[in-house]
């Protein structure tokens, strides 16, 4: 027990201090050439060419004229569709990303103060974060369409009558599936992340205030939260993008139409008419932007209150 | 506040199968500065966790004053605990650390930034209520965490090991200071600590632990004249423990008969301290025979291991003597050890 | 009445976790299930003995997949290790541009991404190849890696490395007998998210690798299409088990005093 007390204060690198120095070296370089050539190849290549391509560049068209403009961008915004599709991602995307880390956040702290199963329920938590999206988004379209199995068990006991008349939560114009396959992967991997913060030197600073006589309540508010703060924000920022930005399970889970801006994007890209090819590039751009600044903001503020 | 004694009734503790803890009885009086004292391992951290709150005893309990604490949790508790790290909160300021336990209670007082300039005032560290953790020495942290202990105004202060990741010379001006402050508070206070010359330059009493059993409980000076158990004198550095059978009131011994200054009914250890014995060339009236072996210098003094020869058998028994003087003896010289009687001292109980 | 309060919750928690699997174990041995029916009439194993033809699309799926997986863990997890060093470990000129550019590729969708730079795979050939869709992968894997072990590196103490140094043991031996055996619990769980990641990838391989590449979440897709929900049933859960059995391996160093993932918590 004296082991627990004298464990090294934890210092977040940047923040408090790094535990150690860092060096200077030449052999930096190698360390970081190979991740620098993937990424700037494939990632910053990728991106600027999906630009380019969205202001008219490298035109699969046989048109002769080559046309550089913002037209794709233009045609984007006047685009009923997806104008709808928009409206939709935003809506899905921020209802996950705070319901999520309400729910994972309470489950965490939940989990953190009970002896008994910890460990099982750390068990569970990590269960659902090796599986697929596609199965989760099979899993929760199963259920709870209207023919599935939740659907039959309100049939059974009268509480419907009929598969028409449970309530429509997959692909549905809301997307309350999208939202519920979401939230079944993303709780738990937001769990994964503040239970691991929970798990260190912040022990002891809460034994600390527990000596010092604050309550539960006046603990959470004052040592526990603000020491698990980065990575909730680092979970939040993950799960927010995710959301915004994926393919597979809007596809699955939500109406053809409207649907989220990356099943929009890619319906243009791969659509016979190639002129839709730049406004497919330009939602794509579009959806990255308006990501990175959501983000950027989020952490400004988020910032502010860190500093306190 | 009144400050209120605290009785420790029978305490044992086991994590899963192993026994930490054996059935501890401790009565601290009201006011005074009790050590607990023993080596690492020796359950002294989970005693006193147990009498913060933060574990739970397998059996036995907890008083402050008379008042039952067992079912009690720790952050209702009168106590105020400083650690080995100073684990000040590193979102906030060295005044909003002291002031915490202030602010977490259910009656916030009035003017907590004078209070907390007053205190840091008291740890010597004036104006030191805007900086952060980061920015401070590990004994400035240190007595910021006493400062944020002391501002609980608790009955009972327990320290643990608080001085241990402090150098040398930091160490002795901080104990005094926590001497210093205890006294002005006329605080009850525990101190867990492995240093020996920490629990005696500090402590009213120092309760002796080892293996989860509390050896000794007594006043400093004790330990080092009348240690009550093997376990006692060889930790207060008594390198000289021999056995033997009393009878009436000499002690016979595999090398000879040794004098005791009284009678005693049993016992069958006695200890010598080696700073105690003296060689001489001569006999004397209380001495024996012995033959230098070695010596070495042991800081200021001189270390000189002897053997005297046993009356039962062909071997030796190993003596320790220890002088401020360097006499002139050789090695392999036959001499002789002198002892006082009055400076034996009979272990009653042998654990 | 506080005391019902945890359990209630935490056992709706572990409900919620496990039950949507309830419904795919079912139907993937319903031979015949119509509503309004609580359980399948027949019961039949033909969605596993399609599943495990080998000459059926789903078991050539799985073999597509482990191998990029596979392959796909490796690499990332190699090249992602030697940056997370680099962030941990060293100061070096625009250290934080290029933490940014580690951390973009999980902000930006990788759609954006891949459809961008699919005229230069198209290019040098590499659309429609295996190849090309272990490249496209490694762009939302590497990050992750990189912030993992730069979480295991920060918490690494370099005087190991130097201890071992000044008794004589080569940068290789150092490597190999002293790093390794510590950072492998963070490696461990870098592999364990790269691998994951790149199973369970669909749009990029799709984008990338077209008709050519098929891997197991093409094919399950191509069920979710149609109307055979036991074949769906029965692929989904043979899709679940390489991941889990790969958990089963490194849970133990997701959530720990020492753990890697606190790398992750620190965007």
């Amino acid at each position: 027990m004296t082991e627990k007390s004298s464990q090294p204060l934890l210092r977040f690198p940047g923040r408090y201090g790094a535990k150690q120095g860092t060096v200077k070296s030449r052999n930096v370089i190698w360390l970081v050439l190979p991740t620098i050539l993937v990424l700037v190849t494939l990632f910053v290549g990728g991106f600027l060419f999906g630009i380019l391509q969205s202001v008219g560049y490298f035109s699969v068209i046989a048109d002769k004229e080559q046309k550089i403009g913002f037209d794709a961008y233009l045609f984007a915004f006047q685009n009923e569709t997806v104008r709808a599709g928009i409206i939709l991602t935003f809506r899905v995307a921020f209802l996950s990303t705070i319901l999520s880390t309400v729910i994972a956040l309470a489950i965490s702290l939940m989990i953190s103060r009970t002896k008994r199963f910890q460990s099982t329920l750390i068990s569970i938590t990590q269960f659902n974060i090796p599986i697929p999206h596609v199965v989760a988004a099979t899993g929760i379209l199963l259920t709870f369409s209207q023919s599935g199995l939740v659907s039959r068990v309100t049939n059974h006991f009268g509480i419907t009558d009929g598969p028409s008349d449970f309530p429509i939560v997959t692909n549905d114009p809301f997307g309350y599936g999208i939202i519920m396959s979401y939230l079944w992967k993303e709780i738990p991997f937001m769990c994964v992340l503040i239970l691991s913060a929970l798990r260190g030197p912040v022990t002891n600073l809460d034994e600390t205030a527990k000596t010092l006589g604050a309550s539960y309540g006046y603990r959470l508010r004052k040592v526990i939260l603000p020491y698990i703060f980065p990575a909730i924000l680092s979970g939040t920022i993950i799960v927010f993008a995710f959301s915004f930005g994926s393919y597979e399970v809007p596809y699955l889970l939500g109406e053809p139409y409207p649907s989220t801006v990356s099943v929009v994007a890619y319906q243009l890209y791969t659509d016979r008419d190639l002129a839709n090819r730049p406004t497919a590039m330009a939602l794509a751009t579009i959806t990255s932007v308006v990501i990175g600044i959501l983000v950027y903001v989020y952490m400004k503020i988020t910032q502010q209150e860190g500093r306190k | 506040m009144k400050k209120s004694g605290i009785r420790i009734e029978n305490i044992e503790k086991s994590f899963g199968s192993n026994p930490v803890l054996k059935g501890i009885n401790l009565d601290v009086s009201s006011g005074q500065l009790v050590s607990i004292l023993g080596s690492s391992g020796c359950g002294k951290t989970t005693l006193l966790r147990i009498v913060a709150g933060l574990e739970r005893a397998t059996s036995g309990h907890v008083y402050f004053s008379e008042e039952l604490q067992d079912q009690i949790t720790v952050e209702k508790r009168s106590i105020a605990m400083v650690f080995q790290k100073a684990l000040l909160f590193p979102s906030m300021t060295i005044g909003e650390n002291v002031a915490f336990s202030l602010r977490a209670s259910k009656n916030r007082p009035k003017n907590i930034e004078k209070k907390v300039e007053d205190m840091l005032e008291l740890v010597k560290l004036p104006g030191f209520a805007s900086r952060r953790p980061g920015e401070l020495s590990g004994g400035q942290e240190q007595r910021v965490s006493l400062a944020r202990a002391l501002m609980r105004n608790p009955k009972v202060l327990l320290l643990d090991e608080p001085l241990s990741a402090l150098d040398a010379n930091l160490r002795v001006e901080m104990r005094n200071f926590i001497r210093e402050i205890h006294d002005s508070f006329e605080m009850t206070t525990l101190f867990v600590t492995h240093d020996q010359e920490e629990a005696m330059a500090l402590s009213d009493k120092i309760a002796f632990m080892e293996s989860g059993v509390l050896e000794q409980y007594d006043v400093p000076q004790s330990f080092v004249s009348t240690p009550e158990t093997r376990k006692v004198a060889k930790f207060f550095g008594c390198r000289n423990l021999l056995t033997g059978k009393i009878v009436g009131n000499s002690f016979e011994t595999q090398f000879g008969v040794l004098t005791l200054d009284s009678s005693h009914s049993k016992g069958s250890l006695v200890a010598a301290r080696q700073e105690d014995l003296t060689i001489t060339r001569e006999k004397t009236k209380h001495s024996f025979p012995a033959k230098v072996i070695s010596w070495q210098f042991a800081g200021s003094r001189i270390s000189i291991n002897c053997e005297a020869p046993n009356t039962v058998d062909s071997n030796s028994t190993e003596i320790i003597v220890e002088s401020d003087r360097f006499a002139d003896f050789e090695v392999n010289e036959q001499i002789h050890i002198s002892y006082d009687p009055a400076r034996l001292h009979v272990i009653l109980r042998d654990s | 009445m506080k005391f019902i309060f945890r359990p209630f919750f935490l056992g709706l928690f572990v409900f919620w976790i496990f039950f949507p699997f309830l419904s795919i174990i079912i139907w993937s041995v319903a031979a015949g299930w119509r509503f309004p029916a609580l359980l399948p009439e027949e019961y039949s194993l033909r969605g596993y003995e399609v599943s495990f033809d080998p000459n059926g699309d789903i078991l050539r799926g799985v073999i597509t997949s482990t191998g990029i997986a596979l392959t796909v863990g490796v690499l990332a997890t190699l090249i992602g290790s030697a940056a997370g060093r680099a962030i941990a470990m060293y100061s070096f000129k625009m250290k934080k541009s290029f933490q940014f550019l580690v951390l973009a590729p999980l902000i930006v969708p990788g759609l954006a991404v891949t459809m961008g730079i699919q005229i230069l795979f198209i290019k040098y050939g590499l659309s429609d190849s295996i190849r090309g869709v272990i490249l496209a992968h490694l762009i939302p894997t590497v990050p992750y890696v990189v912030m993992i072990m730069s979480g295991t590196f920060a918490n690494f103490d370099r005087a190991y490395e130097e201890q071992g140094q000044v008794l004589g043991a080569s940068r290789v031996t150092v490597m190999r007998k002293i790093t390794l055996p510590i950072i492998l619990p963070g490696l461990a769980v870098s592999f364990l998210f790269a691998f994951v990641i790149s199973w369970s990838e669909y749009i990029l391989t799709l984008l990338v690798g077209g008709a050519a590449v098929k891997t197991l979440p093409m094919v399950l897709f191509a069920f979710l299409r149609g109307s055979d929900l036991t074949l769906v049933g029965a692929a989904s859960i043979v899709f679940m088990i390489p991941p889990l059995i790969l958990l089963r391996f490194t849970s133990k160093h997701l959530v720990g005093r020492s753990s890697s993932v606190t790398g992750l918590g620190s965007v």
